[in-house]
């Protein structure tokens, strides 16, 4: 009996908090219950905002108005700005907040304020350029290969450079990162493959795919007693993911590593587990060296490895090589760097054998034939035919909308922060084990870039140097 | 508990609103109902997402042996769900089977023969085992466990008993494999069933020890004999609770069952779980199909939990069913 007393007293005491909690909740209209329901109307509205009411407008708008705007006096863009977040006070209208006009008020104030006093005042087609001192919370979501350096930039940017901007990036990976932004869940993506061609004509048709940094992908070699730098050939490397080459004694490494003594070892190449755009490079990388793999694995971010055993991101990877005798792994550079592993060489399609060093992986990128068309900057550039080009190698690119965004001081907020990546961010990618664009394709990337419009107005008009 | 409870008639005559009966009532049966209509809910979301890929490969999603997201010139892409299931079975096999006699033999000793001093800093120190995080086992399985378990145990038993028994056949590269994972599991959930048996025998009434003692029983005798038959039920469902973990334990055993989709004999070889897969590959899947594939294993997985924990019932409802207190 005392037993199921307890148990309705229990249930009783229960209720009577859950009741409690319900009108706290919506009875009594309490100020700070008010207070705290407001910001996520703020956060709804962002995520909503891509509508597209401005689409086919955009797409009609001839582009003179874009060579006109450059002529205007430097003074002008302070009004231009004004007029500008204005407009967007007009178009949010449908979902507008007392909050969210409040918000763009004091942006409005902000910019009139800054304007007049600072001396780089947003500049339009002039030499000097600035980031436009705008308020906006932008979201990415994407390749987690680029993760460490997107967060250095965007913890540099918005603490030092544009205050306003409130920029997250969550690192969850390419596919998700463009499943987000093609959903118009995020206001970029970020990935390490292009998104299929199929999928950009009838889900993302303005997506534009802006190259930000090259990676490169290096074998980890785990023997013990050896701690120089291994040569690898491609055919040593595709042999060896194939499960043909199964011992360190193999006259196929031998012959490439004079003066090595290996030990007669098991290799045991480990893989990722997880799908992942290191994946992704690597298997494209071994596609192209070897007509095995092509026929028997393929290339993609998870593919049905032949030999070995798999472990869960960079750090599972390298964890695994470190506790296993004749272990092999494939890491990012910038990973192997930061966890003090010796740099291999790996031979490339000129027949050099290559370390990959920042220059190396950059050169990878040397001598593209860069698409004029903005959408189709995305390429694979592995096994580059560049002499002292390192041949595992890769762009990772930012995704942004080149016509659907509606939003301008988020357009242009997203657009000067990329600028900054891809001008002043670039000094940030060696020091994380990335490498910078090279010059031809940064350039190719801010012209895409700039292609950008809201309503058929372009968003940013800065110089391409 | 061992009465016959009859429910207490609760109409006295006065308004049922009076004390709030009819609101209460109403509370209740909404937020039962609402669990009901979550499993509903997931399970039909799991069979809507899955559809695209049950309709392509069928029953091969459970049976077949090969796993290849990517389609090549020789080998076509083709989603076989067998390795995963077969792994997530067979660690949360080798766990129960770790796990369950060690930890009735802790809950028997917390409640019937530890010394009082020392059961509640033990009780505590067993539940405490019960809230570490999965990663922790799964980060201690990587960096301290398989290598003690590859010199001690996996290397001398691969060369002798190995040799005969494909069980437990080498060679062993990184020592990840399904018999790790196993025993990791068995320590998570080591302390879900010791303590859970440690309550349940805990509610076993005095009088049943008392009758055992009067007429001359040794405390063994009074154990075995007298308070696990009485609380069998209860001791099977704090296993199946364990299993259910073990089943569904997704962190550790990525960390430590290798990932690979090759079927192995031996328990040594890396192979992977229903779980450690879906994890690993649907957030990156590579096409749709793949993705409702992964769905289709995540909705396997809910499968074999249900099915085990409707056999639990049955079982339990069985033992509930035969004679109460002790054999005769």
């Amino acid at each position: 009996m005392t037993a199921t007393n307890r148990t309705i007293k229990a249930m009783m005491l229960s209720l009577a908090l859950v009741s409690a909690l319900l009108l706290a909740a919506c009875g009594s209209p309490a100020a700070p219950v008010a207070e705290a329901t407001k910001p996520p109307e703020v956060a709804a509205e962002a995520t909503a905002v891509p509508e597209a009411t401005a689409v086919p407008e955009a797409t009609a708008v001839p582009e003179a108005t874009a060579t006109t705007e450059p002529t205007k006096a430097p003074e002008a863009t302070a009004t231009t700005a004004v007029e500008a977040t204005a407009t967007v006070e007009a178009t949010a209208t449908m979902a507008a907040t007392a909050t969210l006009a409040a918000t763009q008020a004091a942006t409005a104030t902000k910019v009139a304020m800054t304007a007049p006093t600072a001396t780089t005042a947003p500049a339009v087609a002039s030499t000097e350029w600035a980031p436009r001192q705008l308020t906006a919370t932008l979201s990415g979501s994407g390749a987690s290969f680029p993760n460490p350096l997107y967060q250095v930039w965007i913890s540099v940017y918005s603490k030092n450079v544009v205050p306003g901007v409130q920029l997250s990036y969550s690192s969850v990976g390419s596919g998700q990162g463009q499943k987000d932004f093609i959903a118009y869940l995020t206001d970029f993506g970020g990935t390490d493959s292009a998104i299929k061609s199929a999928d950009v004509a009838s889900k993302a048709p303005d997506a534009i795919h802006l190259p930000m940094v090259l990676g490169g992908v290096m074998p980890m070699v785990n023997i013990a007693g050896i701690k120089t730098s291994l040569k690898f050939t491609p055919e040593t490397l595709a042999g060896i993911y194939l499960g043909a080459i199964t011992n360190w004694t193999d006259p196929r490494i031998a012959k490439d590593n004079e003066g090595v003594a290996f030990p007669d070892l098991e290799i045991t190449p480990v893989y990722r587990s997880d799908s992942s755009g290191t994946t992704s490079i690597w298997t494209d990388y071994l596609s192209k060296v070897s007509t095995d793999w092509k026929a028997k694995v393929g290339a993609g971010s998870a593919v049905s490895f032949p030999a070995g055993i798999g472990a869960s991101g960079n750090a599972g990877v390298s964890a695994t090589v470190l506790n296993t005798n004749g272990a092999v792994g494939y890491v990012e550079v910038g990973y192997a760097l930061a966890a003090g592993f010796p740099l291999p060489f790996v031979k490339n399609a000129a027949g050099n054998f290559i370390k990959p060093e920042t220059a190396n992986v950059s050169s990878a990128a040397n001598g593209l034939n860069i698409s004029s068309d903005p959408k189709k900057l995305a390429t694979s550039i592995t096994n580059s035919a560049a002499a002292d080009a390192y041949p595992i190698a890769a762009f990772t690119y930012v995704l942004v909308r080149q016509t659907t965004y509606t939003d301008v001081v988020k357009a242009q907020a997203l657009s000067d922060y990329l600028y900054w990546g891809l001008t002043t961010g670039q000094g940030a990618t060696v020091r994380l084990g990335y490498a910078p664009l090279p010059e031809a394709m940064r350039k190719a990337s801010m012209t895409a870039l700039m292609t950008m419009r809201v309503a058929g107005q372009p968003v940013l008009e800065a110089p391409v140097k | 508990m061992a009465q016959q409870l009859t429910p207490p008639q609760w109409s006295t005559g006065k308004s049922p609103m009076r004390h709030g009966d009819v609101p209460f009532r109403a509370g209740t049966v909404a937020l039962a109902s609402a669990v009901v209509l979550l499993v509903f809910a997931v399970a039909g979301m799991l069979y809507v997402s899955s559809q695209e890929a049950r309709t392509a490969f069928g029953w091969d999603l459970l049976f077949g042996t090969v796993w290849n997201p990517i389609e090549t010139e020789l080998s076509p892409m083709s989603f076989g769900g067998w390795p995963a299931v077969r792994g997530t079975l067979l660690s949360a096999l080798i766990a129960l089977i770790i796990a369950a006699p060690l930890a009735i033999g802790i809950g028997i000793f917390l409640a019937e023969l530890c010394p009082l001093s020392l059961r509640t800093p033990l009780s505590f120190l067993v539940e405490l085992l019960a809230a570490v995080p999965s990663v922790i086992y799964g980060v201690w399985g990587v960096f301290v466990f398989i290598p003690f378990f590859n010199s001690a145990f996996a290397n001398p038993i691969s060369t002798t008993i190995g040799s005969y028994i494909p069980w437990f056949a080498g060679p062993i590269s990184t020592g990840r494999g399904l018999l790790v994972t196993g025993v990791i599991l068995a320590l998570m959930i080591l302390p879900t069933i010791a303590s859970l048996t440690r309550d349940v025998l805990g509610l076993v009434p005095n009088t049943q020890r008392e009758a055992m003692l009067a007429i001359g029983a040794t405390r063994w005798e009074t154990i075995w004999l007298a308070v696990i038959p009485y609380s069998r039920a209860g001791i099977i469902g704090a296993i199946m609770l364990g299993l259910g973990r073990a089943l569904g334990e997704t962190m550790a055993a990525t960390m430590l069952v290798g990932n690979s989709q090759r079927i192995s004999e031996s328990l040594f070889a890396p192979a992977t779980t229903a779980a450690s897969l879906v994890a690993n590959e649907l957030t990156n899947s590579v096409s749709s199909l793949h993705e409702s594939a992964l769905i289709s294993v995540a909705f396997a997985l809910f499968g074999i939990t249900l099915f085990l924990n409707f056999g639990a019932r049955l079982l339990i409802w069985y033992v509930e069913r035969s004679t109460r207190g002790g054999r005769s």
